[in-house]
């Protein structure tokens, strides 16, 4: 993969991060009061939180494999 | 369940006592002793990262959490860890390549340098001491009380504060951050056991999950979304939370120095995605304990919850391991918490290394007395302390951001902003100034506040443009 996509998917990863962060206050995460459509049986924030948990995840792991080839670290020793 | 506890109990010391011989052996240099040779890998780095992150608060206070707040508890924590992991290695890259620059014995000695000022130091350690003294001691006092209630002959709570204080001294004093290190690989492997299992058994008693969350419905249908029972989860309280803790990494010198020390790069990217998977679990399965509490001990207190969910309702063998588990996992949060401190003593003492070290020794040793007083003293909201304790030290996030990317010297201002934010901040906790002011809250005022006036200083003093001196 050339330098310039893994800085685009670098930006793409940061701007997602940031877009779940916010929509994570709305009440498309967090509606006041209610606690439907469940998810096998878990109530809509607590399903919610959790999907938006593992994007994160899944924003750590490629955020972690771009990062360390865009930038890369002198060794200590 | 006494005799699981004795064979657990004499199997735990015994690890101490062994992984505090391997680290003595391991300890050349007072460099090693305080930051572990700075050669630590991954795996390493992944368990001692999660027990300092994970622990008492994890253990009892995060089910109890979600047993009188509700589900608004997954997005106060496990969402806004989701960002703190994506922190820990950007973060944690900028501030390794500054250390590597400037040298890193500790985050306030190395902002005096960047600022070219002791007081920059001094406001990074002051924050640290006034904020981390408390939450050390409130987990202290949690496994004392509960230790107590336990064992109701054997010691008073003052017994076993000293008693888990003493443990911590000898062998942090003995075998430097490797022996902290290796204590918390086995607190982490015993914590993510013990929750997995006691949570698979909170819902095994509903028979399946969708059950234990209709009981919870008859029982307290707020519960099951924002903003809870006792209206805590408001936007503002989530919001100000959120960023209180994805600057932990930032802010909390036992996190930071846990990404500095790690032998190169790679192995910090490792750690912060491994994290990142055992967060999963540790969540989960508190969420579960929490709900299942809900249901069957509503009103119970605190103490009474726990004692009900991770000892009597739970077998012998599995019981046992809880109270050793718990009892470890206080141990080395505590002295990560506390050992972190020293760090940060010795890193802003300008004699030469061994005075500086004998006068760490000290410091610590102080630290410890007054977090025992401390823990004689606290109240038991282990979470909202928690949360005190991150937002207090989340003040002084832009002295360290700032000076970490900065590529020339940073603003006078960002310390004197950062320094009026934790004053006002600290007022707000002794009420002498209200919390929420024209319907905002304080701290979120203040983080916003330093937000632009970070930015501001560094596009003004162009300090993020390097300039080379002539």
């Amino acid at each position: 993969m050339h330098m310039q996509s893994k800085k685009i998917i670098w930006g793409l990863t940061l701007i997602t991060l940031f877009i779940l962060s916010v929509l994570v206050f709305t009440p498309l995460v967090i509606p006041k009061g209610i606690f439907t459509p469940e998810l096998f049986g878990l109530p809509y924030t607590l399903w919610v939180g959790m999907l938006v948990y593992f994007f994160f995840f899944l924003l750590i792991i490629i955020g972690v494999s771009v990062h360390s080839k865009i930038f890369r670290e002198e060794e200590n020793d | 369940m006494i005799k699981w506890f004795w064979i657990f109990s004499i199997g735990f010391v015994l690890l101490l006592v062994f992984v505090s011989l391997k680290a003595i052996r391991k300890n050349k240099s007072i460099d090693d002793f305080m930051l572990a040779g700075s050669n630590i890998g991954a795996l390493l780095g992944i368990l001692t990262y999660a027990a300092a992150l994970f622990s008492a608060f994890i253990f009892i206070g995060v089910p109890d959490f979600f047993r009188v707040h509700g589900v608004g508890a997954w997005i106060f924590l496990p969402v806004a860890d989701g960002v703190m992991f994506f922190m820990m290695f950007w973060f944690g890259f900028q501030l390794r390549k500054k250390a590597r620059e400037v040298g890193y014995k500790g985050m306030a000695g190395m902002m005096s340098r960047i600022f070219e000022t002791r007081w920059a130091g001094y406001v990074v350690f002051i924050a640290a001491f006034i904020f981390l003294i408390p939450y050390v001691a409130i987990q202290i006092r949690g496994i004392s009380m509960f230790f107590t209630a336990i064992f109701p002959n054997a010691l008073p709570p003052y017994g076993w504060a000293i008693v888990i204080i003493g443990v911590m001294i000898i062998y942090s004093e003995i075998g430097g951050l490797k022996a902290i290190i290796f204590s918390d690989a086995i607190q982490a492997v015993l914590l993510l056991t013990v929750l997995a299992i006691i949570g698979y058994n909170s819902v095994r008693y509903f028979g399946n999950v969708k059950e234990l969350f209709d009981q919870v419905q008859q029982v307290d249908a707020s519960l099951l979304s924002v903003p809870g029972p006792k209206n805590l989860f408001t936007v503002q309280f989530l919001l100000a939370s959120f960023l209180a803790i994805i600057l932990l990494p930032v802010t909390q010198p036992q996190f930071s120095s846990r990404i500095v020390i790690m032998k190169n790069m790679k192995e910090t990217y490792k750690m912060a995605a491994g994290v990142g998977l055992i967060a999963i679990v540790v969540f989960i399965a508190t969420a579960l304990i929490g709900m299942s509490g809900a249901v069957r001990y509503p009103g119970l207190p605190t103490q009474e919850f726990i004692q009900n969910a991770l000892l009597f309702d739970q077998a012998g063998v599995i019981a046992a391991l809880a109270i050793v588990g718990l009892f470890a996992a206080v141990l080395s949060t505590s002295n990560a918490q506390l050992f972190a401190l020293g760090s940060e003593f010795r890193s802003l003492l300008s004699r030469d290394e061994k005075t500086n070290f004998r006068w760490t020794k000290i410091a610590l040793f102080v630290f410890a007395l007054i977090v025992f007083v401390f823990s004689t003293q606290m109240s038991d909201e282990l979470v909202l302390l928690a949360r005190m304790s991150f937002a207090g030290t989340s003040m002084i996030a832009p002295i360290i951001i700032v000076g970490v990317i900065s590529k020339r010297k940073p603003g006078i201002e960002i310390i004197v902003f950062s320094c009026m934010s934790l004053i006002v901040f600290l007022l707000t906790l002794f009420n002498l100034i209200p919390s929420v002011l024209y319907n905002m809250r304080v701290d979120l005022s203040l983080h916003t506040l330093l937000f632009f006036i970070s930015i501001l200083s560094i596009f003004i003093r162009k300090t993020h443009i390097k300039v080379s001196k002539t």
